[in-house]
């Protein structure tokens, strides 16, 4: 995926050192828009106003986890349209059955934790 | 205590232990409960030394543990970004391995999420009710409970990254 600088990105972790952490690292690859939240719920508000080109999620959140979000995003329809975004999840969720399900709902990329920046880079590029 | 009789001293060995023995019994039986106790407490499943309310001085420690880790993990991330912005002023030759370190050490910090996920399942099992609700244990049988959201696994259960590039490839 070609990274454009004017793009934007939502970044989704309940815990502010990892959205921090991600934010950090996707700005070095050149993203400069750069949209957070807390919960899968107050992601989905963002990704109804805003035309998404990347979105990174982690799994296991309250108020609506990374995959319940996922599958809200592969069913959105009207304006912005993000229903076809690129949406990796990012998370320590490690069971093949996690990579299943999350394939399932529409992952485009799937990152356990920790993980280091050359793997993100990697994995944003082959999107 | 019965008034010494009043044309001796001191009493026999016999008025002594007769006078003792309702105590001796009293003690015996006290040590017979004891121990029963004790077993009906390991019957149940619990520790005959073990507190009977949640462990509020762990709890307590955890709790500390989780915020000082926190301050610190933050901390170390605002000092790194920094020093990032302070760097994109100078132009040297090392300037980019400096900026590779940068990224180490963010790469270091994210191991905090998988440590604090931890301490909030330990915090779980031992009955805090200050955690997250996706972190509280799971009642058996309670449909809104996810199977796939168990946070990080032990090594031994966890598949690598190169096994889910695999899966996400097939």
């Amino acid at each position: 995926m070609k990274i454009n600088p004017l793009d934007f990105v939502l970044v989704v972790d309940d815990s502010s050192s990892m959205v921090r952490i991600i934010s950090g690292i996707v700005n070095k690859l050149g993203y400069k828009n750069i949209d957070t939240a807390a919960s899968g719920a107050d992601a989905l508000k963002k990704a109804r106003h805003t035309s998404y080109k990347l979105i990174l999620s982690d799994w296991n959140m309250e108020n609506m986890s990374g995959i319940e979000f996922l599958k809200h995003i592969r069913t959105l329809q009207g304006a912005p349209t993000n229903h076809d975004v690129p949406f990796v999840l990012i998370t320590a969720e490690a069971k093949p059955e996690n990579v299943i399900a999350a394939k399932q709902s529409g992952v485009s990329g799937y990152i356990v934790k920790p993980f280091s920046a050359d793997k993100l880079q990697k994995t944003i590029e082959a999107l | 205590m019965p008034p010494l009789p009043p044309d001796q001293n001191s009493y026999s060995t016999a008025e002594v232990t007769a006078l003792l023995a309702p105590l001796l019994e009293e003690n015996r039986k006290l040590k017979l409960y004891s121990r029963q106790l004790a077993q009906h407490i390991e019957d149940a499943g619990g520790s005959a030394s073990s507190p009977a309310d949640p462990p509020a001085d762990a709890l307590a420690e955890l709790r500390e543990v989780s915020r000082h880790i926190d301050k610190a993990i933050n901390d170390i991330i605002t000092r790194a970004q920094k020093i990032d912005r302070m760097l994109a002023s100078y132009l040297f030759p090392e300037k980019q391995k400096l900026i590779d370190e940068l990224t180490r050490i963010m790469e270091a910090c994210n191991v905090h999420d998988i440590t604090t996920q931890r301490l909030y399942k330990v915090r779980g099992l031992l009955g805090d009710k200050d955690i997250p609700e996706n972190y509280k244990p799971r009642v058996t049988g309670n449909a809104t409970a996810c199977p796939l959201e168990s946070g990080p696994q032990m090594p031994a259960d966890a598949i690598t990254q190169a096994e889910i590039d695999r899966l996400m490839q097939s």
